[in-house]
């Protein structure tokens, strides 16, 4: 799990990274449970990669971030980002132990408790009355089809053993 | 505990900052719920993203401009002709309201009544309808330098669309009618009869509260603007009754209501600068109360 420097600096692969995942999510989709958290997904790909560069700060601040982009009420998606970083950090041993396919199997548990956790936020602050359960599980399927996707696209980027050749 | 372990394998998840930061999260939500406290933080983070929203926007708006530049021929032209029988109308039409304008103000100088201010507009432009499953909101290219403030309503040309919940330099953000706890003023065209339309929540018909069971009320009402809170201008479009449920074990009946505007389908909008008017007619006591208590008095 060695990160390349040769051609990036050990933090520009992160950030460009990230930034593009913002740019996907600040793109005008419209209001639709179709749509997808791509920063989440990226993030994920980077707490498991590089924990200690990308840590719960980084998630607490693009979430924050999203919340002003999103009109939501600041403070739901830092501590989405922040769980969602923690899950990842928690099972990060059996998440690198596992083939793809496992791993995806996994993702997509903890994405359905990081849109769960979001619902669970706005139910308790009292706005939570009639969001359908799509927004629960659409996102989350979605988001864990593009994990496997995403892992081969940038670990084969931005891993020490690609770098060899 | 954790940290007691050896580094090879201290791959444990970091608690402690989980906490920390679940804790400034909690703060961070009742500081912007409840206390409204943080238009600061908003405002930096909107400096950063305006930049890139506005220029994301702009892909979206070529692909529907291209969309209709490749119109057939003879659409454009049945177009043409029913624009031009449609101005006809309309030219009909302004003739006659013309004529009922100036009998209306010197009606209305007869009667002595305020003079209705015409409002003005701004028009705006949609940046993006932001992706959250608790709000209906929208974000626009007008902002506290264009001269938009809080509370001020946004219109199509058909009617009431939203208002302006939260105004940034050069944009701002807007709820839609259908955002939950959104109320407006109403009044049924038909026989004048005031009530106030609630908003219920995404793609949710509006619901008309608290009145009567026996309400003169039928589906297919126009309601318009009141003008009586002093934030909308008093005779724009706002709803059509669809479904009126007059069940007697409730204490009101339900309506529900269908939005005019088409929520979902424009890109252009008005921002209506109306000012939110702070000087509230006070009540007084009319004429015929004034005589029925003199009377009693006396």
């Amino acid at each position: 799990m060695q990160f390349s420097s040769s051609k990036f600096n050990s933090l520009s692969g992160p950030f460009f990274t990230l930034l593009a995942g913002f740019i996907l999510n600040i793109f005008p989709w419209g209001n639709s449970p179709w749509v997808p958290d791509f920063l989440l997904v990226v993030l994920a790909f980077w707490v498991l990669q590089a924990p200690e560069k990308i840590n719960l700060l980084t998630a607490f601040i693009l979430g924050l971030l999203m919340d002003i982009q999103t009109t939501q009420i600041l403070g739901v998606h830092a501590i989405v980002y922040v769980c969602t970083c923690f899950m990842i950090l928690y099972a990060q041993r059996r998440l690198s132990n596992t083939t793809l396919l496992g791993q995806t199997f996994i993702m997509l548990q903890v994405f359905l408790l990081a849109n769960l956790i979001q619902l669970f936020i706005l139910w308790i602050i009292g706005q939570g009355k009639e969001i359908s359960l799509a927004y629960l599980f659409l996102p989350s399927l979605i988001e864990a089809f593009l994990w496997p996707f995403l892992k081969r696209l940038l670990s084969a980027r931005f891993t020490f053993l690609n770098n060899q050749n | 505990m954790f940290r007691s372990s050896p580094t090879l394998f201290n791959h444990g998840a970091p608690y402690l900052k989980l906490i920390f930061f679940l804790l400034l999260g909690v703060v961070i939500i009742f500081a912007d719920f409840k206390l409204h406290a943080t238009e600061q933080i908003r405002a930096i983070g909107n400096h950063v993203l305006f930049p890139i929203q506005t220029l994301l926007s702009k892909p979206v708006m070529y692909l529907d401009l291209s969309s209709d530049y490749f119109q057939t021929r003879s659409s454009i032209k049945k177009q043409l002709e029913e624009q031009s029988s449609q101005i006809d109308n309309l030219r009909l039409m302004a003739n006659q309201a013309e004529a009922l304008e100036s009998e209306n103000s010197h009606l209305r100088k007869l009667l002595a009544l305020q003079q209705k201010a015409s409002v003005k507009s701004l028009s705006a432009e949609i940046i993006y309808n932001p992706t959250t499953p608790n709000s209906q909101k929208l974000v626009i290219n007008r902002g506290a330098f264009d001269g938009v403030k809080l509370g001020m309503p946004i219109s199509t040309d058909v009617g009431i669309m939203g208002q302006v919940v939260r105004v940034f330099e050069n944009s701002s953000e807007v709820a839609l009618l259908e955002d939950r706890d959104f109320s407006i003023p109403i009044l049924v065209e038909r026989n004048g009869l005031r009530a106030v339309l609630f908003g219920v929540g995404r793609s949710e018909p509006l619901e008309l509260r608290y009145v009567n069971n026996l309400a003169d009320l039928d589906v297919g009402d126009h309601l318009i603007t009141s003008g009586i809170d002093g934030t909308y201008p008093p005779g724009i479009p706002v709803a059509i009754i669809t479904k009126i449920d007059r069940s007697s074990d409730n204490a009101g009946a339900i309506i529900a209501c269908k939005p005019i505007a088409k929520l979902n389908h424009y890109r252009h909008l008005s921002v209506l600068l109306y000012q939110p008017n702070n000087t509230a007619p006070t009540p007084s006591e009319s004429e015929v109360v004034k005589n029925k208590l003199k009377k009693r008095g006396g």
